[in-house]
């Protein structure tokens, strides 16, 4: 991960538009403020734009650039005036920072904005270590976590080290590593529901894998990946609370209920 | 074989309710996965390794005419016969002819994909030759009859009281009555079984890793020594190799030598590494008296001059296999053809048509573990996303889908209004669902619902609750 | 046969969207420039080559022996004999290190192709590739290369002082031979091998079940 100069003036806080993501915005806002409240504490001014839907994957990883870039031209207006660009989602963040350029080439209008929203694009935990050089964080949360690496996070944003380096600075949150924390949990957009028994099978291995650690809580950078494992567990009755891993740094996992579970199970 | 891509989804389904596939499957992720990752772990850089395996690859795809033309003139030259196919059907006309012409009776064959492509071994049974496969592998699924499921492991879905009982009904007439035999017994056996055939067979049928233009060489990577005696033996040997298999000299070799032990099995060096340079020399002690090498192309130009041209890199490793999950779900078979995995999954709409193979390109979730494995750097994930956009331009996608395309382009498109039907689909659904917190059965959702729950929404969208707190 | 290699070669130019082709040895020239200057390392050693050499040797699983001088090698054959249960027989490559060798009485040596059913072969390397413990095997009138293949138990001779570093080395020292390709490029790592069968390895496939590896000098 390169981090890019900042265009904050010298002694500014940065000012980073926040892209929710449409999986936060419509299941889970939580995860939204835990990524506004993780950024303030860093000492970043946040502000969410109010033209944003999504980022335009489910129409590009479907064969529909025509509709990708439509929808990506509209996040690179809304965006290009941050001096970053902060996702709480690896999948989210890996569209726009590692496709959004392949998108437009060819386009002399849009190529060079392209490339220029995706070079100051990050992944929340990777963005509060690595540019704002974040070491700790106000929370705590006692349990036995263990992290499932979410795809796109770890392969087309270095997401890895980071959030493992916050977790272990949470008051109380004892992390294990599970076996083929690096294998995909079936999730893959709309593969899941047009492959819905491969989905089950590899989304099964990932539960097994993540009840075998012992731990109680399953973390992770990505909504997708959560909703579809939770889900599984649910089906599976493998009894575990899967957080955002922003709700949990953000000192927001008490005050919400895990992901599939109903109010009551709030702790 | 019969080409059946178009059955993906029924024969993935399948695949995952077989017993002994499921259990035949888990052993990949450990053989192959841990020793490929020990293995490039002991290497200094793999990493610069893959990338000058890319670079090599790449130029000499951009040149593919004139090393194709030394070659030929250098195995010309050693007294080889070279000719050319343009596709599979010609290929196997050539091959045949030659066994004619050599009145050959029985044809040993060690593995050949590319022979596999052309379903090789029909058309010399029906030119009455008898064919024997040598690969264990393959051997095993000769008596089953069966297309292979990986291409460097072709029998992995086969378990150990399979096999015995093919042994017993192929070697014994069942009169060991389908006793579950040691895996070394089994060998034995097939080593006893197949050495008889290697000593009388007139033609010997290989395949090759890879095609050296400085020699005229044509490079084996074994490790049962079967294609040495394959080669060596018979008094005719015919090589059938993809006209992207050539490298331009023995240096360049080496590089791509380096990777492909290492991302296919995690050895360093294959047992028996053969460069095999045209017929015997007046003093040589043995070897064959006629050795012919067939170019073939069957679709290999076309895809040289597209956009899927990286996909000619592929030195047909199986990395890409082992490490993907779905492979790892379903097996090889589910593919529909002898390519599987990832490979497959571009390979086999580039050969058979996209319109004949939707599923394969759709059937992955872009997880990237196979790009990042594969010992010559292809974009693979990059190719499925781009097939499944020649699938969308040609129409091929369902019309559903079509149609739910367009309508969530429309609201993504405008944020008010999308704001506003999102703000009360999320409203709904927390109503019903907020005390359970999940669906069990959702309308329209039966593809998630079927085989896990449906987390149910928080009530409001951020977006909603954002605005109500009045931030920007 | 002539209309398919046209066909062939006229696609393959239209797809690279040019005309005639271009010499492959200046292709190669500049070629090798590039790749010159990216070429990626390779492993490395503390130890001397030859331990190095011996090392991967065992590594593959064949076994290996020292010997100072030629004379000592039906001693040395003797060992791995014993070790195996074997009698004094065996095939043995008509090469001209051997040929001054006197072989003991009792001995049973064939020169030459070995039979079908031979047990033992005799070969000798034309050199030793450290990097991985291989060896080189080159057809010629020395050298039958059924040997490497239909013996049981085959042992070869490597003179010390052909066993190279990398595989470079080896095809430097190759290009300089007057019939420059042999035939048959054997490099063997290892007994024959298998894992076909439930993923389980299992030596001895249908080359040689045991590989036994001898360096003189």
């Amino acid at each position: 991960m390169q981090p890019t100069a900042s265009t904050a003036p010298e002694g500014q806080a940065p000012r980073v538009g926040l892209l929710v993501t449409c999986l936060a915005d419509l299941f889970r806002p939580s995860v939204g403020f835990a990524a506004v409240k993780l950024l303030e504490q860093s000492g970043c001014r946040v502000e969410v734009p109010e033209l944003q839907t999504c980022c335009g994957q489910p129409a590009y990883n479907s064969g529909d650039a025509g509709h990708a870039r439509a929808v990506a031209r509209q996040v690179i207006s809304a965006f290009e005036g941050y001096d970053y660009v902060v996702v709480p989602s690896g999948s989210c963040g890996g569209m726009v920072r590692t496709h959004y350029p392949d998108l437009f080439q060819g386009d002399a209008q849009w190529l060079g904005r392209a490339k220029q929203v995706a070079a100051k694009t990050y992944e929340l935990t990777s963005f509060l270590v690595d540019i704002m050089g974040a070491t700790r964080v106000e929370a705590r949360y006692r349990g036995n976590a263990t992290y499932h690496d979410a795809c796109a996070g770890l392969r087309e944003m270095g997401v890895k080290a980071q959030p493992r380096r916050l977790l272990h600075a949470v008051d109380g949150l004892n992390l294990t590593e599970m076996d083929a924390t690096e294998v995909c949990c079936g999730f893959g957009g709309t593969f899941c529901v047009k492959y819905p028994e491969i989905s089950g099978h590899m989304a099964a291995d990932k539960a097994r894998h993540a009840h075998d650690t012992g731990a109680d809580t399953l973390l992770a950078g990505d909504l997708g990946c959560l909703m579809n494992i939770a889900g599984r567990m649910r089906r599976l009755g493998i009894d575990m609370r899967c957080y955002h891993v922003a709700e949990v740094l953000a000192d927001m996992a008490s005050e919400t209920a895990p992901i599939g579970r109903g109010e009551a199970e709030k702790r | 074989m019969e080409i059946t891509s178009q059955a993906f989804k029924s024969q993935a389904r399948g695949a995952l309710a077989d017993e002994q596939l499921q259990q035949a499957l888990t052993r990949l992720k450990t053989g192959f996965i841990d020793k490929r990752l020990d293995a490039v772990n002991r290497y200094p850089d793999f990493e610069a390794l893959r990338e000058q395996g890319a670079r090599i690859k790449d130029h000499t795809l951009a040149h593919l005419d004139s090393y194709l033309e030394r070659f030929e003139s250098r195995v010309t030259e050693a007294g080889g016969q070279v000719h050319w196919a343009p596709d599979g059907t010609s290929a196997c006309r050539t091959i045949v002819d030659i066994c004619r012409h050599a009145e050959a009776r029985r044809v040993t064959k060690s593995k050949t994909m590319a022979g596999e492509e052309i379903a090789l071994n029909q058309a010399l049974e029906a030119a009455d030759l008898e064919v024997v496969e040598t690969d264990l592998g393959e051997y095993i699924i000769q008596l089953a009859k069966e297309p292979p499921s990986h291409i460097i492991a072709p029998a992995v879905h086969k378990t150990r009281q399979q096999i015995s009982e093919l042994f017993d009904t192929y070697h014994h007439r069942g009169a060991l009555k389908a006793k579950l035999r040691e895996v070394s017994e089994l060998v034995t056996e097939a080593r006893k079984v197949l050495r008889e055939q290697f000593l009388s067979a007139d033609v010997g049928i290989t395949g090759a890793n890879f095609l050296v233009a400085e020699t005229g060489s044509v490079i084996t990577v074994t490790n049962e020594g079967n294609a040495e005696l394959t080669n060596t033996l018979p008094r005719v040997h015919i090589v059938i190799a993809g006209i992207e298999k050539v490298v331009p000299d023995l240096d360049d070799a080496d590089v791509l030598l380096r990777l492909l032990a290492r991302s296919a099995t995690g050895q360093a060096m294959s047992a028996y590494t053969t460069l095999s340079s045209g017929p015997r020399r007046p003093d040589d002690l043995d070897g064959p008296t006629e050795f012919h090498v067939v170019l073939m192309d069957n679709g290999r130009s076309k895809t040289l001059g597209g956009e899927f041209r990286q996909m000619l890199r592929c030195i047909r490793c199986g990395a890409c296999l082992n490490h993907c999950p779905v492979y790892g779900a379903i097996g090889g078979h589910a593919y529909g053809w002898v390519y599987s995995g990832p490979m497959g999954a571009v390979l086999t709409p580039l050969s058979v048509g996209l319109d004949k193979s939707l599923d394969l390109p759709n059937a992955c979730t872009l997880n990237g573990r196979c790009g990042a494995v594969c010992p010559v750097k292809i974009p693979l994930p990059d190719l499925l996303r781009d097939l499944r956009e020649r699938q969308y331009e040609q129409k091929l996608t369902p019309s559903a889908t079509r149609y739910g395309l367009s309508a969530w382009a429309f609201l993504a498109r405008r944020p008010r209004l999308y704001q506003w039907a999102t703000g009360l689909a999320a409203r709904a659904l927390s109503l019903v669902g907020a005390r359970r917190g999940a669906f069990r059965r959702l309308p329209l959702a039966g593809g998630w619902t079927s085989v896990r729950d449906f987390p149910a929404p928080q009530g409001r969208t951020f977006m909603q609750a954002w605005r109500r707190q009045g931030r920007r | 046969m002539d209309e398919q290699r046209s066909r062939v070669l006229d696609n393959v130019r239209k797809a690279l969207g040019r005309e005639q082709s271009l010499d492959a040895d200046s292709v190669r020239n500049a070629h090798a420039q590039d790749v010159e200057q990216t070429k990626p390392p390779r492993p490395l050693w503390g130890e001397p080559v030859r331990e190095h050499f011996l090392a991967g040797v065992r590594e593959a699983a064949a076994t290996s022996d020292e010997i100072a001088e030629l004379a000592a090698l039906p001693d040395a054959l003797a060992r791995f004999l014993d070790s195996h249960e074997l009698a004094r027989e065996l095939t043995v490559a008509p090469h001209p290190l051997l040929s001054g060798l006197t072989w003991p009485e009792s001995w049973t040596v064939t020169r030459g192709a070995p039979a079908h059913d031979a047990l033992v072969g005799l070969s000798v390397a034309y050199a030793g590739v450290a990097e991985t413990g291989t060896l080189a095997l080159y057809s010629g009138p020395q050298s039958p290369i059924t040997l490497n293949y239909l013996s049981d138990f085959h042992v070869v001779l490597v003179p010390a002082e052909r066993i190279v570093p990398y595989f470079e080395d080896l095809w430097q020292m190759t290009r300089q031979e007057p019939s420059f390709p042999p035939r048959a490029i054997n490099l063997i790592t290892g007994p024959s091998r298998t894992a076909d069968i439930e993923q389980t390895i299992q030596l001895g496939a249908h080359g040689p079940r045991k590989l036994h590896v001898i360096v003189v000098g």
